[in-house]
């Protein structure tokens, strides 16, 4: 049984681990952390940030995915059902040499 | 605007594993990693030319 949860820790250790990527977070939709590479302190701040803005959009229509860019930073949020999974990443990075 | 100061408990450990266990959970790290994946894998910046002369600390 080492499987699931162990493949599940690959995943998120493989995004991380690219270039530019700050941190991951997974959370509910009332924005508790389930799992997160960040600082718990840093994860909340963008938990409870993110999670009232997917609410607010969630409430005509189900978001599926929302990118947000910033001069600092940028935000991959994907939620589902129960659980959303944010992504932030410095894009000066990521972009970077091509 | 009513702020509601409903400040949410962090997840004990015990909630976080019954969540982390749970097969939904492990069906939404799949899809939604894909996801984000196939996003990172966008190469092209499209703010680039745009974003000259802002002072992006890094």
């Amino acid at each position: 049984m080492l499987s699931v949860s162990a493949e599940m820790d690959e995943t998120i250790k493989r995004i991380s681990s690219r270039k530019g990527v700050k941190g991951i977070i997974i959370m509910n939709h009332q924005g508790q952390t389930i799992r997160t590479t960040m600082e718990a302190d840093e994860a909340k701040l963008y938990a409870h940030q993110f999670s009232h803005l997917v609410k607010q959009t969630q409430t005509t229509n189900d978001l599926t995915f929302l990118r947000i860019r910033t001069k600092k930073y940028e935000v991959m949020i994907a939620p589902h059902e129960d659980y959303v999974l944010l992504v932030v990443q410095n894009p000066s990075e990521t972009y970077q040499e091509q | 605007e009513q702020e509601k100061a409903e400040e949410q408990h962090d997840l004990t450990e015990e909630e976080k594993k019954m969540i982390v266990g749970a097969p939904e959970f492990i069906d939404f790290v799949d899809t939604s990693s894909k996801l984000v994946e196939r996003a990172l894998n966008e190469k092209y910046d499209f703010m680039k030319d745009y974003t000259l002369g802002v002072d992006i600390e890094s």
